[in-house]
């Protein structure tokens, strides 16, 4: 595996030794000259050339060229190994080597192998004697394939460039009905793929998606929308208003589906973007516009209906055409220590959404925040808005461990959030009923767990005690499955998830979807909205068929 | 071997293309307490057009298909799609090379001043195959420079590796020498005493000078570029035509992910075969 100058020399050796060789490699080509790196050269001595002819007379080798190792495990005493043989595009027994192909390719690229000495174009031709002409193909730039809906983030910024700002928002819109909101909040995990930022700093994507859709509200006042011709006349329920049962909503009526209602238990659609995303990182009102913009298309939001309690599940099911549950993921972990149910603990998840729904909240003294995600940072920097005098942060692992956005926790720190790092919880102080403190334990790394980060083991002897007015928890939340019977045939995963098939996203009971936090756990907005968005076509695919076995 | 996404890649610099990335304008942190003002405030549409503009619009074949009009035999065919098979061996024989991101040293020129350039591109340059025939010319203006400079940064520790750099350099600079006898090649590394017996006897107009860059900085003249060192007793500043720079081998991730895929620490692997 590797063709290179070491790959064709051990090639090479395997072949004269009399064995049977495979050898692998990535790209089109094989070999490559090295200067020597092991000693100083002398006499004429130059480039090392690599031994192709052994390679080129035997006929016990195969050389795979332009393929991958998909897989490889142990088997009879060797190893069983799965290729991918990518396709080249070209066949390479009609091709003459012409290589008119080679000078009509408008693609100019980085020369890779000329260490971008040269560019070249899309086609290589090199290799020939092996018949691997090849055109270099990617369904998509690096960016849009990192983003979870696949936003065509290279359009969009062109247009951006060019200045056709509202065809730019029009591009973005195709895919994700909430420009403005996720412009704000989204850690675009596309700038982490970012080509640029191997040589100086990736494109800032996620700003230039907020300033397309802020630039919209500047020059008119509601988005300008034309309402989707409707095709069918079937029922879809979607339970949550949150990015994915909005997304999902939005398409399903692209798809011509007039019948679409989404209940909502809150009393505002926007799911965790309304309750969970502070005012200071998502304006109500930028929210409220992006959904106005689905609305428009003709979804129907029906708010404070709690599906589970104001309205039976299996009523809805039996009244509608395709169900979808994107109740998202609402229900606070916890911390399992003792004392956590005293009045002065608070769930930092509900803690927010009592914030957004304007309800009366602790807003002085101490606050001590367990959890090192981005909701403990968004607790945090609430509480130095609501007059907290101290905040400070407990985290189990260290910074570098913490899931929360690294912008997210200098903002925090800038703002006068302390942390404080290898600490953990083991009871809550209470005096007279009220908190007065947290007991913690001090912690180090060890070996790193299943999720590659290095478990955290407590550290004998170094209890403390932090002093604290109001504890809040935020360690994670995992679906509520409270609105479905536990006989209605649903299966759950890890954490309370309902189980999807991965494709269709069809759960275990007929006609019944699900997307979202609610399947994937506590993810992020832009991977709810991808999933609300597969969900609508599959649930598009299932009503086409359902029609055709059942007509009207 | 994931070889289309190289590090150290070389990108022209436009001169109306940023290379700093815009930051997100915000409100002042004294001015966010006891309140819930949104933080940060939007791209102004400048800052937006020129961020916009940093984009290199990254795609390889279009599927314009020019070339599948012009190929008379009919070979190009877009739809042929990937294919899996199964292969069983009883060895698996991992060769995966190196990938060679620059150490970072001073002002790292690479990328920033087009007559720097990487050990890698001289390997190709000098190669018969390469883009230049064996030939090394200045990216700027093609012509051959005169006054080289090799620059390389050490990390103390790692002598092998450094050993190993330094090997390529300074057998890059006899290769070249050969070559183009007018060029004057100076080498400067702190630890040019790891290879004090094997150089002894190096052509004329090659020079080892034990010491470390602190500067590099492209002169208004030609484009060439000044580079100041201080070592045991000289502090010095002198210009080049062309500076090369060394870069450090790593591994490449196809040996963490093949070694994992087979449970094995891939530092514990038989070097069956050294790359010369």
């Amino acid at each position: 595996m590797g063709g290179g100058l070491a790959g064709v020399r051990a090639a090479a050796a395997e072949v004269q030794g009399g064995n049977r060789v495979y050898f692998v490699e990535s790209s089109p080509g094989i070999g490559g000259e090295r200067i020597p790196r092991d000693r100083i050269v002398t006499g004429d001595e130059e480039f090392i050339l690599p031994p192709l002819a052994p390679l080129k007379a035997s006929a016990h080798v195969d050389v795979l060229t332009h393929t991958d190792v998909e897989q490889l495990v142990q088997a009879k005493g060797g190893y069983e190994v799965t290729l991918r043989r990518r396709s080249s595009r070209i066949n390479s027994e009609k091709c003459d080597d012409c290589r008119a192909c080679v000078q009509v390719c408008p693609v100019h690229m980085y020369d890779d192998y000329n260490e971008g000495l040269e560019w070249r174009s899309a086609i290589d031709f090199f290799n020939a004697s092996w018949g691997h002409v090849n055109i270099f193909h990617e369904q998509m730039p690096a960016c849009q394939k990192a983003c979870p809906i696949h936003l065509d983030v290279r359009a969009y910024t062109g247009q951006i460039a060019d200045g056709r700002f509202a065809e730019s928002l029009a591009t973005i819109r195709k895919k994700l009905p909430f420009p403005l909101s996720i412009g704000r909040l989204c850690p675009h995990p596309c700038e982490q793929a970012c080509n640029r930022g191997q040589r100086d700093e990736p494109i800032g994507i996620c700003g230039l998606k907020r300033f397309v859709a802020d630039h919209e509200t500047l020059r008119h006042e509601t988005p300008e929308v034309e309402p989707p011709k409707v095709r069918s006349e079937q029922k879809i329920a979607i339970i949550g208003a949150g990015p994915s049962g909005l997304t999902c909503a939005y398409h399903l009526a692209l798809l011509g589906y007039g019948n679409v209602t989404v209940f909502e238990a809150l009393p505002k659609p926007g799911g965790m973007l309304w309750a969970g995303i502070p005012e200071y990182r998502l304006p109500k009102a930028v929210l409220a516009r992006d959904i106005d913009f689905i609305v428009n298309h003709g979804v129907k939001i029906r708010t404070g209906v709690r599906v589970g309690k104001d309205l039976d599940f299996e009523t809805l099911r039996q009244e509608n055409d395709a169900l979808l549950i994107a109740v998202g993921a609402h229900q606070a972990m916890k911390l399992g220590i003792k004392n956590e149910n005293v009045p002065g603990v608070i769930e930092g998840i509900a803690f927010l959404r009592d914030v957004a729904l304007g309800n009366t909240v602790p807003h002085g003294g101490t606050a001590v925040i367990v959890g090192g995600g981005n909701v403990a940072i968004d607790v945090a920097r609430t509480c130095i808005r609501l007059g907290f005098e101290t905040v400070e942060v407990l985290y189990r692992r260290t910074r570098k461990e913490m899931p929360a956005s690294p912008w997210e926790i200098t903002a925090a720190e800038a703002e006068g959030v302390s942390f404080r790092f290898l600490v953990t919880p083991t009871e809550v102080v209470v005096k007279g009923g009220t908190v007065q403190g947290v007991r913690c334990v001090e912690m180090e790394l060890g070996p790193p767990d299943e999720s590659g980060r290095r478990r955290p083991l407590p550290l004998k002897g170094s209890c403390f005690t932090q002093n604290a007015d109001t504890i809040f928890t935020a360690i994670g939340q995992v679906p509520d499955a409270g609105l479905v019977a536990k006989t209605s045939g649903f299966n759950f995963g890890p954490k309370q998830r309902f189980q999807v098939n991965p494709d269709t996203f069809e759960t275990d009971v007929a006609g019944v979807f699900a997307s979202g936090d609610a399947v994937t756990g506590a993810d992020i907005a832009i991977r709810a909205c991808a999933t609300g968005k597969a969900a609508a076509e599959a649930i598009h695919r299932y009503l086409r068929g359902k029609l055709q076995h059942d007509p009207v | 071997m994931t070889l289309y996404e190289k590090k150290g890649r070389y990108i022209i610099d436009f001169p109306d293309i940023p290379t700093k990335r815009a930051q997100m304008p915000e409100i002042p942190v004294n001015r966010r307490k006891h309140n819930f003002d949104e933080v940060e405030t939007g791209f102004t549409q400048d800052l937006a057009v020129s961020e916009a503009k940093r984009c290199l619009g990254c795609r390889r074949c279009l599927g314009c298909a020019l070339c599948w009009a012009e190929c008379k035999p009919g070979a190009i065919e877009f739809g042929r799609s990937d294919y899996l098979e199964t292969v069983n061996v009883d060895r698996v024989i991992l060769t995966p090379g190196l990938e060679q991101p620059t150490r970072p040293i001073p002002d790292d020129p690479t990328g920033r001043y087009c007559n720097a350039i990487t050990d890698l591109q001289v390997e190709r340059m000098l190669a018969g195959t390469g883009p230049t025939s064996g030939w090394i010319i200045r990216p700027y203006d093609g012509e051959i420079p005169e006054r080289i400079a090799f620059v390389q940064t050490v990390i103390p520790g790692e002598e092998q590796l450094s050993k190993q750099m330094l090997t390529l350099g300074i057998n890059e600079a006899i290769i070249w020498k050969r070559r183009m006898d007018r060029a004057r090649l100076t080498l400067i590394s702190p630890a040019l005493h790891i290879l004090e017996e094997e150089t002894r006897d190096l052509p004329a107009g090659i020079d080892l000078v034990k010491a470390t860059v602190t500067s590099i900085v492209e002169t208004d003249r030609n484009h060439d570029i000044e580079v100041a060192y201080t070592g045991d007793d000289t502090e010095r500043a002198v210009t080049f035509g062309l500076v090369v720079v060394l870069t450090e081998p790593l591994q490449t991730p196809l040996v963490k992910t093949v070694a994992s895929k087979l449970g094995i620490d891939p530092s514990q692997a038989e070097p069956a075969l050294r790359v010369a």
